[in-house]
C-alpha cells in the first residue's frame, strides 16, 4: 500500500507535464470519441504507464519518503555513549572516570552495581548481554570491546 | 575478587531478573536496591541465610512477574534520631 501512495505523489507531481504532453497528441488526432472532454486522466494514464514504464522516477521517489537506519556505530562513539552512561549513574564521581577505570577497585562499586551498570549499557545499545559475559566486564574499556566484537565493529 | 561462587552468582541473576522485571511498573526499582543492598553485607560463610534469601527472592520475583501487580508502594518512618522535635 505504500508503494501505491508512492506512486499516487509521483503522478501528482508528474501531471503537469502530463496534461501537456497528453494536449499534443489530442489536437491532431481525429478521434472525437477519445474526446477532449474525458478527463485528462483517461488519456493521461495510457500515457502515464507508459511514461513511467520509460523512465523510472528515482529523484522524485526520495522526495516523497525516506527511509532510516541508526546510525553506524564506530568505537569512537561506542566509547561516548558508554562513558555517557556511566557518567549519568550517581555512584560514580564523573572526574576520575577513564576509559580504564575498574569498576570495583578503581570506582569503588561493587558486583550489584556492576549489574545495574551493565543493564544500563545493555538499554542503550538495544540488545542483551548474557551473564556469563556480563560479569567478566569490569572497565569501560572492556565494555567498549565487547560491544564493538558484538556488533561487528572494525577499526 | 576474582571469580563470584555459585551462590554469588545466582545472586546477581536474581538481581538482574528483578531489576529487569520491576523495570516497567512502578515503585519496585528502589525497593529491589534498597533490599539487596542492605542484605550484601552478609557474611558469605551464613550460607543458610543466603540460601534462605535467595528463595524467597525467587519467590518474590514469581508474584512481581505476575500480570495482576501493578505497583509498589511503602511507608518510611521518619528517623528518630533525627533531632526531637514534638509536633505539637
Amino acid at each position: 500500500m505504500a508503494a501505491r501512495v508512492l506512486q499516487q505523489c509521483v503522478r501528482t507531481l508528474a501531471r503537469p507535464s502530463l496534461r501537456l504532453s497528453a494536449a499534443n497528441l489530442a489536437a491532431p488526432s481525429a478521434a472525437p470519441s477519445a474526446a477532449p472532454h474525458r478527463p485528462v486522466s483517461f488519456a493521461a494514464d495510457s500515457r502515464r504507464t507508459r511514461w513511467l514504464g520509460l523512465s523510472p522516477v528515482p529523484s522524485v521517489g526520495v522526495l516523497c519518503r525516506q527511509y532510516s537506519d541508526l546510525p553506524p556505530l564506530t568505537l569512537e562513539t561506542i566509547k561516548d555513549r558508554v562513558l555517557y552512561v556511566l557518567k549519568l549513574y550517581d555512584k560514580i564521581n564523573p572526574e576520575n572516570l577513564q576509559t580504564t577505570s575498574h569498576f570495583m577497585k578503581d570506582l569503588g562499586l561493587d558486583s550489584l552495581d556492576q549489574v545495574e551498570i551493565i543493564m544500563a549499557m545493555e538499554d542503550e545499545f538495544g540488545f542483551e548481554i548474557p551473564d556469563g559475559e556480563a560479569e567478566k566486564l569490569m572497565t569501560p574499556e572492556e565494555i567498549v570491546q565487547y560491544i564493538a566484537d558484538k556488533k561487528d565493529v572494525y577499526e | 575478587m576474582a571469580r563470584h561462587s555459585k551462590l554469588q552468582k545466582q545472586i546477581l541473576n536474581l538481581y538482574r531478573h528483578f531489576l529487569r522485571a520491576g523495570r516497567d511498573k512502578p515503585g519496585f526499582v528502589p525497593r529491589i536496591r534498597d533490599e539487596f543492598r542492605e542484605n550484601a553485607g552478609i557474611k558469605k560463610t551464613d550460607f543458610m541465610h543466603v540460601e534462605y534469601l535467595l528463595r524467597r527472592g525467587q519467590r518474590q520475583l514469581e508474584q512481581l512477574r505476575d500480570n495482576n501487580t501493578k505497583q509498589l508502594g511503602s511507608f518510611s518512618r521518619p528517623d528518630p534520631r533525627a533531632g526531637s522535635r514534638d509536633p505539637d
